[in-house]
């Protein structure tokens, strides 16, 4: 990359965050989103008890306390310390939101693609499949994928995704079936350009920004049902301190000990509503003439 | 100008549109020829055919059409049978084509010099993007743009209509093709605009040795362009002739009608006048002149049979049976 190109997309870039900037409500999830992927990233590094956090210690006598300063969410039914099995899940969360998300664009992008520009007898028998998928409610679909794929991280990433990329597919079919009609493709055509060029550089990134918006939201949507699917007993394996699994084990002694539910519920709350928050913004900020808009509003 | 080639030869050329209402025949064995160095003029109102036409030589006809018969030659090439290679070879280069519509042929997402540099690496193979960027703005310079850099640096959004269209021209021109297609490239623009966007085009021409087919409904914009006047009308061509024949001697009752249409800042008239009636419905075609339910020298031979293509004077054709000789 030469450096002119550099420096246009570093403006690129700064122009988004400044957008996001503008609005408070974006910048909150901007925020929250941020801290959720450090702390993801840095989280093994920073227990106080990571023999705690991996479930491999076993305190009996400290089973069910309840949050303290020396136990910041209190302690499970083997007392184990809730607040470093919490601050652990970060990890799974973010694994699962992220390659659940980015394993459904991989499939649902290129056949929303083809399905729309290319068409032809190939482009539609690729949307009928979409359509068949699209007929099974999801969370329905991904719960019987996981219990037959069986417990544990993969499988639980795998059946998510599947039930996944149909809506991304079926989105950028509509998308693209709008703009392969506007006449700046028209115009891209007649100038030349191969099919290939035409659809990468034209039709794909004006059919982007919806996904985006969509993809976003549905990181928060993915940790959700990857919680729910472990909460069901088909998810993550135990001990692997997963959020949805750890409310799912505290459910059981809900009265006696609330917190050990809560904390990874609360965590859950949290990420889910900072992605979504953060969509908005995306929205705003990748569209050149959204962009005028706000920065002729002055917001 | 018969001692000079002809760029495009049009023989007998028909295009149908596949719609769900049934097969529409918008253009029906056209023939005309446009030289190397000169500027046609396709006149008639909408749905004419005139546009399909300039798209079947652009190769920008969409998916619905067909072409059952008829040849569309490009210095001995046949565009009508064209692989998909040929036509990435000659579309953008041999010719290009503006729209009506300036500121939607630009893709929204991308700077103005982003896409001229997009052109210019698929089309000329220029991969080095500052040399791109220089030709850029040479090109928006020479098509009456001053402040080309900032022009590079903008949004489709950010330009006005005229902006915008000096800008397609720049991007049309910018791969150097012998022919240049404008389809009604100043409909859609001010008064003032549009003289300044003929002015520029016909400078273009001059400069650059285009050949041009110029698109238009508008006689008054023909005759400011075009060294010669195709009038066309529900698919055929009805006149034909050296602008100043057409204008001066209009020979078909269309073309005559066409012209009492203009309206004219020094002349006062009361009232504006007008053709009476519509197109006829090109699904099913009238058997015999297709003007003849709006013509008022209208004879009973023109409802029977189409009445033959004659030259009344040298370069001067018409399709009626007032000339039949």
């Amino acid at each position: 990359m030469d450096r002119s190109k550099g420096e246009a997309l570093m403006s690129e870039l700064k122009t988004t965050f400044k957008m996001i900037k503008r609005d408070l409500v974006s910048l909150a999830g901007l925020v929250i989103v941020i801290s959720f992927i450090v702390i993801g990233l840095i989280a093994p590094y920073i227990l106080t008890k990571p023999n705690d956090a991996w479930g491999l210690a076993y305190h009996v006598k400290e089973a069910y306390k309840p949050p303290s300063t020396y136990h910041l969410f209190g302690t499970d039914e083997f007392g184990r310390d809730m607040f470093n099995r919490v601050l652990l899940g970060t990890r799974f969360s973010l694994l699962i939101s992220v390659s659940v998300v980015g394993l459904a664009l991989l499939i649902g992008i290129p056949i929303g693609l083809i399905g729309g520009y290319i068409g032809g007898k190939m482009g539609t028998s690729l949307m009928r499949v979409t359509d068949m998928f699209l007929a099974f409610p999801p969370l329905l679909l991904a719960i019987v994928l996981a219990a037959t794929l069986g417990r544990g991280l993969a499988n639980t990433i795998i059946a998510l995704a599947i039930a996944w990329w149909p809506w991304y597919s079926r989105l950028i079919f509509v998308q693209v079936n709008s703009i392969k009609s506007s006449p700046y493709i028209d115009a891209a055509k007649v100038m030349g350009l191969s099919k290939f060029a035409i659809m990468f550089r034209h039709v794909l990134p004006n059919a982007l920004t919806p996904v985006t918006v969509q993809a976003a939201l549905d990181m928060g949507s993915a940790i959700l049902e990857a919680a729910g699917l472990s909460f069901l007993g088909i998810g993550v394996k135990p001990p692997t301190p997963e959020w949805g699994l750890l409310v799912s084990l505290g459910w059981q002694s809900i009265n006696r000990a609330w917190w050990i539910s809560f904390f990874p519920g609360l965590a859950i709350v949290i990420v889910v509503l900072g992605f979504n928050l953060l969509a908005d913004g995306i929205r705003e900020a990748m569209d050149p003439r959204l962009r005028k808009a706000v920065l002729m509003k002055g917001v | 100008m018969a001692d000079v080639k002809p760029i495009i030869d049009v023989k007998n050329l028909s295009i149908d549109y596949y719609t769900i209402e049934g097969v529409v025949h918008a253009v029906r064995e056209v023939s005309f020829r446009v030289y190397s160095r000169e500027s046609a003029c396709l006149v008639g109102e909408s749905g004419s055919g005139k546009s399909t036409v300039g798209l079947t030589i652009a190769l920008a006809l969409p998916e619905n059409a067909r072409i059952p018969k008829g040849q569309v030659l490009f210095e001995g090439v046949d565009l009508t049978r064209i692989s998909e290679e040929e036509r990435v070879k000659y579309a953008g280069k041999e010719v290009s084509i503006i729209f009506q519509d300036p500121s939607a042929t630009l893709n929204p997402l991308f700077t103005i010099g982003e896409q001229i540099q997009d052109i210019l690496r698929y089309n000329l193979g220029i991969h080095d993007s500052s040399e791109a960027m220089k030709i850029a703005e040479e090109m928006l310079k020479k098509v009456g743009l001053p402040d080309a850099k900032r022009v590079l640096r903008s949004y489709p959004h950010e330009l006005s209509g005229g902006m915008a269209q000096r800008v397609n021209i720049a991007i049309a021109l910018s791969t150097k093709p012998k022919l240049l297609i404008a389809d009604e490239p100043t409909t859609m623009l001010d008064v003032t605009l549009q003289a300044q966007i003929l002015d520029l085009l016909r400078k273009l021409k001059e400069e650059l040795n285009l050949s041009m087919i110029f698109i238009t409904h508008n006689l008054g914009v023909a005759a400011e362009i075009c060294d010669r006047i195709i009038v066309m009308y529900a698919g055929v061509i009805l006149e034909e002739g050296l602008t100043n024949d057409v204008l001066i001697n209009p020979l078909h009752p269309y073309t005559k009608g066409l012209l009492e249409c203009v309206p004219r800042a020094h002349r006062k008239v009361q009232k504006l006048k007008y053709i009476p009636g519509t197109l006829p419905d090109l699904r099913f075609l009238p058997k015999g002149c297709v003007f003849a339910e709006r013509c008022s020298d209208v004879m009973d031979i023109c409802r029977r049979s189409p009445p033959p293509y004659v030259e009344v004077t040298p370069n001067h054709k018409v399709a009626c049976y007032k000339y039949k000789r």
